[in-house]
């Protein structure tokens, strides 16, 4: 029997969104995802505005991962400007945006903790547990970029304030007592994602797809081109009275769909082999929160940063040079683009997020599955909703 | 107190609270999370009926305390329908954060972004007609400090009404930027240069000028959250202010 499904406001997940399946005989046929919040208008709001104001406006674009776009669109002013940046602010940024991964990642697993643990009791223990760990990350966002949400000290030309050594000492002293705590938390997680597959009578490759993925860098960021993004609109995907409701534009990259995410920098840039499934995405998210703490362990140990960071230099540029600036967000390849004229002004701003990028690999995922599995997963690809329509 | 006559007849005295959210960032959600151990333990104490992000609800129930973050989007008739539900289920409304208090950031939004160029007008709650009462808190920041937050769950929760006051002058207040401390502080002569609006600006707009100890107001890179000045020692009067004829 055929028939039609919508769901709309997806609990467990970031924001508002719908689901529009077409289902037989209780399997999915097609699947369709979209975002339903309003466009916020961030791309339109900073043309005409100081280049420097870009960084902090852009991040007020997400909650969850706020500095990513900071990172990204004071990297994308830099190249529009020609403006370079020192090398230690750079690894800083470089540290700033592995903790924003391990915060955001852990607050993934507080988001579906409700579907992990039924029982009240072991949930409230776990999210215990995951706020530990946040408490740490929180203090490396706040020490280095100024606020937990929304740091200000991300800026063209670099980190306006320098760690002092007392701070970096404090904060590597506390880390190999968190790498302990992040590693039992893995296994915890590891454990129940196990658990949930049984209750729930999961199979093993839940929401496989055989897209193509998409990652510039393993940690921090690298080249990608505005022009192989080209971008659908939901005229001309969704149905009906969608077509003028849902909110996000759907980015294909070189004329595809694609996947982009921890499981793509994974098979991109460690020699990965997929198995595919959604179950995979879950446990690589938890793999990546141990990699990124090394990292930052690694970086912070090398080097000294209590000098200056900040290349003052005021931001001009021609009017025509495209800079394109990359970061690897928590949920995957984020791209800003601007140009800048000779007074400093924002004459083009464009932002292609992760969620955006990844709407597609959803509605992929969902073919062939039971409806009644189509919550678990979207809630496995962590979507930013906010993000995607910005 | 609102709830005083639940706590005292009520069989469950607990409070039961609902996250919800218009066009923001989620971000003022996060802070609430952010407390981090301490959130546990209001998780526990107070009863989490309604969120996106933490509960599996999809109806909104009937609940004490609705906590607001964003601004309303006139043309989005999802908005329209929960601020309508809002008014009719919830016993009081707190715009938690700067966009629902004083607009934020969504005031510098201006529309005419495909797919949906028509999405321009953002209120913030405090604005709305409909709720006009319902709406007894704001708390400014952008994000709000989650002690803060963490502070003003306990005061709810304790009936304390001095701690609130404050936050229920600010529901009243449209003055959120730094140019409003400039005219309310330091112009009427109120300012004693302590610094504390500079610290508490989430965006660096504001710094300190040292040499005549006063501060100074960046506009460019402004939110409007509110921060400055509701955290200015000098701004707050709880008693009523002289009138001038």
């Amino acid at each position: 029997m055929k028939k039609v499904v919508k769901i709309e406001g997806i609990p467990l997940t970031e924001g508002h969104s719908g689901l529009f399946l077409k289902v037989e005989d209780g399997v999915i046929e097609e699947g369709l995802y979209y975002a339903l919040v309003p466009v916020r208008g961030f791309e339109t709001l900073l043309i005409g505005r100081d280049a420097k104001s870009a960084p902090i406006i852009t991040s007020r674009i997400c909650g969850l991962c706020q500095i990513t776009h900071s990172i990204a669109s004071s990297r994308a002013i830099e190249k529009a400007c020609g403006i370079e940046v020192p090398p230690e602010a750079e690894e800083l940024r470089e540290v700033l945006g592995l903790a924003v991964r391990v915060y955001n990642n852990l607050l993934h697993q507080i988001i579906i903790s409700e579907d992990l643990f039924p029982e009240k009791i072991l949930q409230l223990d776990f999210i215990r547990k995951v706020q530990r760990v946040r408490k740490f990350i929180g203090e490396v966002l706040e020490s280095i970029g100024g606020e937990i949400i929304h740091s200000p000290n991300v800026v063209v030309g670099g980190i306006s304030e320098p760690l002092e050594e007392i701070v970096k000492e404090r904060i590597l002293s506390q880390i190999d007592e968190v790498f302990k705590e992040l590693q039992s938390l893995y296994r915890e997680f590891e454990k129940a994602i196990n658990q949930m597959w049984k209750r729930e009578g999961l199979p093993e490759d839940l929401g496989k797809h055989d897209l193509d993925f998409l990652a510039t860098d393993k940690f921090y960021s690298g080249k990608i081109e505005i022009d192989d993004f080209s971008f659908l609109t939901p005229q001309e995907i969704l149905p009906e009275e969608l077509k003028t409701r849902a909110s996000n534009l759907f980015p294909l990259y070189k004329g595809k769909p694609v996947e982009t995410g921890p499981r793509a920098r994974k098979v991109l840039f460690d020699g990965y082999k997929p198995k595919g499934g959604v179950k995979e995405l879950h446990i690589l998210r938890a793999k990546e929160n141990l990699e990124a703490l090394q990292r930052i362990k690694e970086i912070l140990e090398k080097k000294r940063f209590d000098g200056e960071l900040w290349n003052r230099e005021s931001p001009t540029g021609d009017g025509e040079t495209l800079g394109i600036g990359v970061h690897e967000a928590p949920r995957g390849t984020n791209v800003h683009a601007v140009k800048i004229d000779k007074r400093g002004k924002i004459l083009y701003y464009k932002i292609v997020v992760p969620t955006e990028i990844n709407l597609f690999a959803v509605s992929r995922a969902l073919k062939g599955e039971r409806a009644s599995w189509a919550e678990f997963i979207v809630r496995a690809y962590d979507p930013c909703i906010v993000c995607a329509s910005h | 107190m609102f709830f005083k006559d639940k706590i005292l007849n009520d069989e469950e005295p607990k409070l039961s609270i609902g996250f919800f959210h218009l066009s923001s960032c989620s971000g003022c959600q996060v802070a609430f999370l952010d407390m981090f151990e301490a959130a546990v333990e209001i998780l526990d104490t107070v009863k989490l009926v309604y969120s996106n992000m933490l509960t599996r609800q999809k109806e909104i129930p009937y609940l004490d305390v609705a906590f607001v973050e964003g601004a309303l989007c006139l043309e989005d008739q999802h908005h329209l329908n929960l601020i309508r539900e809002l008014s009719e289920k919830s016993r009081i409304i707190v715009a938690i954060g700067g966009c629902s208090s004083f607009g934020g950031v969504r005031r510098l939004s201006c529309g005419n972004q495909p797919p949906q160029p028509q999405h321009q007008s953002f209120v913030p709650i405090t604005e709305v007609e409909l709720l006009k009462g319902k709406v007894k808190y704001a708390i400014p920041g952008c994000p709000p400090n989650s002690s803060l937050l963490y502070n003003f769950l306990l005061a709810l929760l304790e009936l304390n009404d001095d701690f609130l006051q404050p936050f229920e002058i600010m529901a009243l207040s449209k003055k959120a930027s730094g140019f409003d401390v400039i005219a309310e502080v330091v112009n009427k002569g109120l300012c004693v240069g302590c610094g504390t609006c500079s610290a508490a600006c989430p965006t660096r707009a504001i710094s300190f000028k040292i040499e005549c100890a006063k501060p100074s107001f960046n506009p460019s890179i402004c939110v409007h959250c509110g921060s400055c000045l509701a955290s200015c020692p000098q701004s707050f009067k709880p008693y009523p202010q002289p009138t001038y004829t």
